[in-house]
């Protein structure tokens, strides 16, 4: 058996066939194709959705620099559901990346940026922003936004890590669910207190995909840009942490500081949508779990095609929002907690059975 | 060659070890064995740098202590006692993990590292398994991944914490001759915390015997296996006997024949 493998071993080697790393690989950049070609048709579908009729052949056309459309067909496209598009699916990679870097981070399947407290932490950054006057100063609310975004995750971190609570998964969730609930009502009080600003802080609650521009896009854009870009180059890192701590500092991993900076990226992706888009459950914990469910990845390829898929995923999200009750519109985050909330149930039962 | 001077290691604010002093030789193999709550596992945390200790722990000359963690995980490297199992990473991904210790905070492996982590499958006789999840593995296959992955960082010290945990005889056996087998071939030093003593004694060349946070006895197999030490510190009386190749087997004397009317 020894010999027999050893010869197999060697005759790996020799015909550069690697198994540790050609398969992988392989998959990956199949996967990758993948998630690029969801994510396409589902902004044709995002720029096809809409009160004014422009065929998809016209949208492709216009997509590759034809004159296919009307001034009138431009300008909507252009100004209108373009944005609203792109918003929505940085808004979902986003979200999507970030939980997928809390649950390896945490090593805790049902980690995600709303359940954590992270969102209701940027959320309450953004009202007292908002409040205070001060939402038009550049970078006002995305700093307050961050800051809440890791108070609310540090909060939840160290409610959970003392030595009473035991440190499980559990404990970090129950300290999540209690800080969001905490976080959620403070923001709630500051809101209340100056009815001034209600309609602003309401509209930002609920989400503003439906009234953001190119103004939003650009605002969350080099957040969420810097964001993935740390935890893409980290995808490594956050399979040395998913080992726990004591092996991750065995293999030479400075845990505490590498944890961090995972968590810090993942509260500045947080953020970021949050300033944009409000507060939208979920995504974070859908979209990871069933790009791992279904390619059967690791760490490694599930954070970039969590960008992807979660992109895409919020995309065609909005599309229902903006169809099921037309003309009017929901929430994003009721379709979001729709699909979300019997998700978590599953992903809930997996993880007890996994145990 | 390791150096564990006046090792004292506390724990949850209870101080466990009390200022042990262990050497351990080049390419030898040492046991730390003992009853439960004797500190083992704390002690030979702190021997891999793993737990903060007072006192100081050396390895080739070099103080741990003073060394970065990936400096620290090139020197030493660990077989816990109950490995994270973790979700969708192949076999082969695990054992690339290994790699982490030569590898920048947001480097990716190169040719040789994947190269190292092939013939790492290889010794662990686990290049068929390469591909598949490590959750689809038995446990005895697990246990040989999990020491591929600290060979693949290429440490001249392994240290098991009581490696067989879980494991059938048959999978003890193999996992222990395994790293026995690259002690002899690859030279490596082994420190090992061990439950059974049969086994301790057959695979150490030294056997510390670790007591409420004191070494108590430390010597060949022969020498601190005896019936009577045992029979103290283990709280049973126990035979000592020697097997058909002169090897020894530690049992529990049967309570009853030992209880004089």
């Amino acid at each position: 058996m020894r010999h027999a493998s050893r010869l197999e071993g060697a005759q790996l080697l020799r015909g550069h066939e690697r198994p540790t790393a050609s398969r992988a690989r392989r998959r990956a950049v199949r996967w990758t194709v993948v998630g690029f070609v969801v994510l396409f048709v589902s902004v044709v579908i995002g720029l096809f959705t809409g009160a004014v009729r422009i065929p998809p052949s016209s949208i492709l056309g216009w997509m590759v620099g034809e004159e296919a459309l009307t001034e009138q067909q431009r300008a909507i496209l252009a100004q209108l559901r373009l944005p609203r598009v792109v918003l929505a699916g940085l808004v979902g990679a986003a979200l999507s990346v970030s939980g997928c870097a809390y649950q390896a981070a945490f090593r805790n399947p049902l980690a995600d940026p709303y359940l954590l407290g992270s969102a209701a932490g940027a959320g309450l950054g953004a009202t007292a922003v908002i409040v205070l006057g001060a939402g038009d100063a550049p970078l006002a609310l995305p700093a307050a936004a961050f800051a809440g975004a890791l108070g609310g995750v540090g909060l939840a971190y160290l409610m959970a890590s003392t030595r009473a609570a035991g440190r499980t998964s559990t404990s970090l969730l129950l300290a999540g669910v209690a800080v969001a609930s905490f976080l959620t009502a403070l923001q709630t009080y500051v809101q209340q207190r100056d009815t001034d600003n209600l309609r602003e802080v309401y509209a930002f609650i609920l989400g503003r995909l439906g009234t953001g521009g190119w103004h939003e896009v650009m605002l969350a854009l080099p957040w969420v840009v810097l964001a993935s870009a740390v935890l893409l180059a980290s995808r490594r890192l956050l399979e040395v942490l998913s080992l726990g701590d004591l092996e991750a500092a065995s293999l030479g991993a400075h845990v505490a500081r590498d944890r961090a900076i995972v968590v810090i990226a993942a509260s500045l992706a947080t953020a970021a949508a949050v300033a944009v888009a409000g507060l939208i459950g979920f995504v974070g914990l859908i979209v990871p779990h069933a790009v791992r469910m279904a390619t059967g990845a690791s760490h490694r390829l599930v954070v970039g095609l969590s960008l992807l898929f979660g992109a895409a995923f919020l995309i065609l999200c909005d599309v229902l929002a903006r169809t099921v009750v037309a003309p009017g519109e929901l929430p994003i985050g009721v379709i979001t907690a729709l699909i979300g909330a019997p998700f978590f149930a599953f992903v809930l039962r997996r993880a007890g059975g996994a145990r | 060659m390791i150096v564990a001077r006046a090792l004292r290691v506390s724990r949850a604010r209870r101080e466990v070890v009390h200022g042990v002093s262990l050497e351990v030789a080049a390419g030898t193999w040492v046991s730390i064995v003992g009853p439960n709550g004797a500190g083992k596992s704390s002690m030979l945390l702190a021997i891999a740098g793993l737990l903060p200790a007072s006192g100081e722990v050396t390895i080739d000359g070099r103080r741990l202590r003073e060394l970065h963690a990936r400096e620290r995980a090139r020197l030493v490297a660990l077989v816990p006692q109950q490995p994270v199992v973790p979700e969708s990473l192949t076999v082969a991904e695990y054992v690339l993990l290994g790699r982490t210790p030569h590898l920048s905070l947001f480097g990716a492996e190169a040719g040789r590292d994947h190269d190292l982590a092939e013939q790492t499958l290889a010794k662990v006789d686990l290049v068929w398994a390469a591909d598949r999840l490590v959750t689809m593995l038995s446990g005895g296959e697990f246990h040989r991944a999990v020491v591929g992955r600290a060979l693949a960082q290429e440490a001249r010290v392994l240290v098991l914490d009581e490696p067989t945990t879980g494991l059938d005889l048959g999978h003890q056996l193999q996992v222990l001759e395994l790293v026995e087998e690259l002690r002899r071939t690859d030279g490596i030093t082994v420190v090992s915390a061990m439950h059974d003593l049969t086994l301790a004694a057959r695979f150490s060349d030294r056997i510390a015997l670790l007591v409420d946070g004191e070494l108590v006895a430390d010597g060949a197999p022969s020498e601190v296996l005896r019936p009577d030490a045992l029979e103290r510190h283990y709280g049973v009386p126990v035979h000592v006997m020697r097997g058909p190749n002169g090897e020894l087997i530690v049992v529990p004397a049967n309570a009853r024949a030992s209880v004089r009317p």
